[in-house]
């Protein structure tokens, strides 16, 4: 892996953690669950993004985590308390660490350095305050744990005496830690060559302490390299240890943070187990390595272990998910695409031989393709309520700023999409939220004085609708005035005062760009800027939006998306020797445009009755300006719909139904009208994939000028 | 210091091909592959030098004019007509575009010392599409500059203003 | 001198002077070991005068308490003085007796 990939990893674990970390801290903020169900992930998400910045030398993602995750650890030990000021200071830390680890991978991107700094003055406010009611961590026993019953034994050093040392004094250091229960002094003496200089002396000793081992082994500092120095922990440790949070973490790291042994003890265990693998002997688990070396009595391990039982049975839970390289999966993509080709390819073919066995195998086979497709366009597949997330915050910062008390409702959270399209949509639906609760949600008072709750709501839900994904974003604010909109059009030129637009249309003003509706410009939107991208990103998504608005009541938006952005299904038909494809979800019925319909339209009209209703169409070879041959005796009419708006596109031929593997438009062709894309067909050759609400709107353009 | 010269051991190798009665050559390294003219789909509502789309093993690549391009006229397909795929960086990437000419002649080496300036007048050709001009055996060859000559961001803008009228 | 030998009744005294440390334990021992080699009977190990023991110290009139315990009967006395008791205490020692 060279340093790049390495890099990218850190990038998205550290935004990974970021979100993470946000949303506990949301849900703490909105009183979901206490910090107590949280802190763990919240520090440990800190602490890891600190860790591996450090491995990579981003000293201004160290420097500024390592305040957090001090803060957060006296969260955790419960020395500090998450006041709401402090939960949102950290919220705003992390918005922080997210720009630090953006400008990782944008060199360009800004940091805001005086935001860093103040943020910084404002971590340190809480510690310098916090540690005033802090029990100092000292030697002293600290009062919340329970003093346990410590076994310590000593097997001094030979050279501790002319060291300098006296055991003495490390006895009376000891007591200050707690209280001596029993010791026993032994002497190991040679029977000959006494050496009074040296040191003969064992020590068992049994001491009462709320002491934390690596306090009472830092007792033993001095001696440790000539000594051995066993502590075994109390029994009450147990208890402690049974305490822990469930983590999914390896036997020592449990052991350490339990305090059952101190890192020299696991360093030494793990050091004797790299000395028997590489010596071959048969190896002993670093848990029992620790009992061997007396650090820990069984029972205690036991307990341990028991505890990783629990963290292995968690484990399958996350390990459900695999990380797959993005391009693999495009790749994989790719070629079920090329297969979705070939086996159009090879249906022509098979249909052309008329062998009813072939014909037979080959629709099995195609019914695998089309498993094989939908599986493989499953992997991509995410579930919304992620995108969903994001926008929690969002909407938190907002209300915040606009003063305005916003509840949020999330609805279908777990409706899946198409990664790629869950990318795309993140702008739009930012946009549609912040309009939403700047334009849409009234302030408190005015929404008291129309007799409203004083919380506005907003609520987001997703579903899936046949063979399309459906977003709603809802408010119960003011509403849209149509008339209004229609008038402010008319006022910046966007429409003609004579243009009749639908209702619906009025509201769909608000994506036109340059069209602002706030009086007052706030610092979020108003900038005649933002909804006009939602239009756009959506047109590139081939989704559609709708809007429903009841003036004083709250505006819907609706959001229509295709399942997947790779391939479709799709219905073909041709007109001269060009094939194009239209979505069939887009496709409402097939009609032959009969000699006498046409002999019927004596004057050239570009409507239709359609069961006496009056259908508008587009002629595709008048519209592409394609040479219809004149032998074209029979022509068709496909109705398509596209929200609630129906037309007829006239063509030559009706070909059926196929799965378009959707090539999107070379860089050079693709401002092509009409056109959202391509395909290969069966047979080897390029069609077109029909741009229906723009082909539509062609159509309307028409009526209205022969209507006016 | 001494000047480096420009020695004949600066080989570089070049695709020639005819557009009506004149010699055009491109560098081999932008050079994909050669087809013959076939199954080309033409798109709607596109200026003539966009000659349409070609499937090249799944790959949709549109098929540029090249005469058009450089000024020539629309290219009549023949029997000899061929398209050269060529590879042009766009912005990050390369992306395959083809072009069509009215024959391929061969690949040829040229000492890069022995190429001239273009012609600041005369060819009728926009200068910056062309590296240079070359004799090969009492025939001059113009070298075109692929990147200049089919420009992506040039193509594409073109494209725009057609399909917005 | 660090140890003063002496003779009362049928007991020879070994009396520590006032300092019975890592710095004079080797001295000590030197001292002693014409003494040991032959091996008294009775002896009584004054720690009366003591001012400044450690735990090298302890250790030394511990050995010696053992030594000649083997041979035959050996007490340590004045172990009450402040100073070596408060070491004693810490360790929770008593020297071992066989007077009895």
């Amino acid at each position: 892996m060279d340093m790049e990939q390495a890099k990218q990893l850190f990038i998205d674990e550290a935004r990974e953690l970021l979100e993470s970390m946000e949303q506990c801290l949301l849900e703490v903020e909105s009183g979901e669950v206490s910090i107590g169900d949280h802190i763990d992930a919240v520090f440990r998400a800190a602490h890891t993004i600190k860790g591996s910045a450090g491995l990579f030398g981003f000293d201004d993602i160290v420097a500024f985590t390592h305040n957090v995750e001090t803060v957060l650890d006296k969260v955790r030990d419960h020395k500090l308390d998450l006041t709401p000021d402090l939960l949102s200071l950290l919220l705003d830390c992390q918005s922080h660490m997210g720009q630090l680890v953006q400008a990782v991978v944008d060199t360009q991107a800004e940091v805001d350095k005086e935001t860093g700094s103040a943020l910084l003055q404002q971590l340190l406010a809480f510690l310098q305050g916090g540690t005033a009611v802090v029990v100092q961590p000292s030697t002293e026993p600290t009062a919340s744990s329970l003093p346990g019953l410590w076994r310590l034994k000593v097997n001094y050093g030979a050279d501790v005496f002319k060291d300098g040392m006296d055991p003495s004094s490390q006895l009376m250091y000891l007591q200050k830690l707690g209280q001596v229960a029993a010791i026993q002094l032994r002497a190991d003496f040679p029977s000959e060559g006494f050496d009074p200089e040296n040191c003969y002396l064992e020590m068992d000793l049994q001491l009462q302490s709320a002491a934390s081992k690596q306090e009472l082994e830092d007792v033993f500092e001095f001696i440790q390299d000539s000594s051995e120095v066993v502590i075994q922990p109390p029994a009450e440790m147990k208890d402690k240890l049974q305490q822990l949070p469930v983590v999914d973490q390896p036997i020592g790291q449990v052991l350490l943070d339990a305090g059952a042994v101190t890192e020299k003890e696991l360093e030494k265990a793990l050091q004797s187990q790299t000395r028997d693998i590489r010596q071959d002997k048969a190896t002993v688990a670093v848990g029992q390595m620790l009992v061997q070396q007396g650090s820990l009595d069984a029972g205690l391990l036991d307990a341990a272990l028991n505890k990783q039982k629990n963290t292995d049975h968690k484990r399958p839970a996350e390990l459900q998910f695999l990380k797959v390289e993005a391009r693999k999966l495009d790749q994989l993509i790719n070629l079920i695409g090329e297969l979705v080709t070939a086996g159009a390819a090879n249906q022509l073919l098979v249909q052309a031989q008329e062998d009813e066995k072939m014909t037979e195998s080959f629709g099995v086979m195609t019914a695998l393709i089309e498993q094989i497709r939908d599986g493989t366009l499953g992997l991509r597949m995410v579930q919304i309520g992620d995108s969903f997330s994001r926008l929690k915050r969002v909407v938190r910062d907002v209300s915040k700023e606009l003063g305005k008390e916003i509840h949020l409702e999330i609805q279908g959270a777990e409706t899946e999409l198409d990664k790629s399209m869950v990318e795309k949509l993140s702008d739009p639906l930012m946009h549609i939220v912040r309009n939403a609760l700047d334009h849409g949600i009234e302030n408190k008072e005015m929404r008291l004085y129309k007799g409203k709750p004083a919380q506005g709501l907003l609520r987001l839900n997703a579903y899936h609708e046949a063979g399309a994904v459906v977003l709603e974003i809802q408010d119960d604010g003011q509403g849209l005035d149509a008339a209004k909109l229609r008038q402010k059009a008319i006022e910046k030129g966007l429409i003609s005062a004579e243009q009749q637009l639908s209702e619906e249309d009025c509201f769909k003003l608000i994506f036109a760009a340059g069209f602002s509706t706030a009086s007052a410009v706030t610092n979020l939107s108003g900038r005649g800027v933002g909804m006009d991208v939602v239009k756009r990103n959506l047109e590139e998504l081939r989704g559609q939006i709708f809007i429903e608005s009841e003036l004083g009541k709250g505006t819907l938006f609706r959001i229509r998306l295709p399942l997947t952005l790779a391939i479709i299904d799709g219905f073909e038909v041709s007109v001269t020797d060009t094939h194009f494809v239209v979505p069939l979800n887009m496709v409402q019925e097939c009609i032959e445009f009969s000699a006498e319909d046409q002999a019927g339209q004596a004057e050239k009209r570009d409507y239709f009755n359609l069961r006496g209703e009056v259908l508008p169409f587009v002629r595709l070879s008048e519209l592409f300006r394609l040479q219809s041959s004149e032998t074209a005796l029979r022509e068709n009419i496909v109705v398509v719909q596209y929200g609630t708006q129906r037309a007829g596109l006239i063509v030559d031929a009706l070909h059926g139904e196929l799965q378009a593997v959707i090539k999107p438009l070379h860089a050079v062709v693709k401002s092509a009208k009409g056109l959202s894309g391509s395909t290969i067909l069966g047979s080897g050759d390029v069609g077109f994939i029909l741009d229906v609400p723009q082909l539509i709107d062609f159509a309307i353009q028409n009526e209205s000028c022969v209507a006016s | 210091m001494e000047k480096l010269k420009t020695g004949s051991d600066k080989e570089r190798q070049y695709l020639t091909f005819g557009i009506r009665d004149e010699y055009f050559g491109i560098s081999i390294d932008t050079v994909k592959e050669i087809l013959e003219y076939s199954n080309v789909t033409a798109i709607p509502l596109m200026p003539d030098f966009v000659k349409g789309v070609l499937n090249l093993r799944g790959e949709v690549v549109p098929v540029i004019d090249l005469s058009l391009r450089l000024g020539k006229g629309v290219t009549e397909v023949k029997e000899r007509t061929c398209i050269v795929v060529l590879e042009i960086p766009y912005e990050q990437d390369v992306v395959t575009l083809g072009a069509l000419v009215d024959s391929v002649t061969e690949v040829i080496d040229i000492d890069t010392s022995t190429i001239e300036p273009a012609p600041t007048f005369g060819a009728r050709i926009k200068a910056q599409f062309i590296q240079g001009v070359v004799n090969v055996d009492g025939q001059f060859v113009i070298l075109l500059r692929g990147e200049k000559a089919l420009s992506v961001e040039e193509l594409a803008s073109l494209v725009e203003k057609v399909s917005e009228v | 001198m660090t140890v003063s030998i002496s003779q009362t009744a049928d007991f020879q005294v070994f009396g520590f002077s006032k300092d019975l440390t890592i710095f004079n334990v080797h001295d000590c021992l030197e001292q002693l070991q014409p003494v040991l080699e032959k091996k008294p009977e009775k002896v009584l190990l004054d720690l009366s005068e003591i001012e400044d023991i450690d735990t090298a110290g302890l250790q030394l009139v511990w050995w010696l308490v053992l030594q000649l315990q083997q041979q035959g009967m050996a007490k340590v006395t004045g172990a009450d003085n402040g100073v070596v008791q408060r070491l004693l205490d810490i360790y929770q020692f008593e020297f071992p007796d066989n007077l009895e």
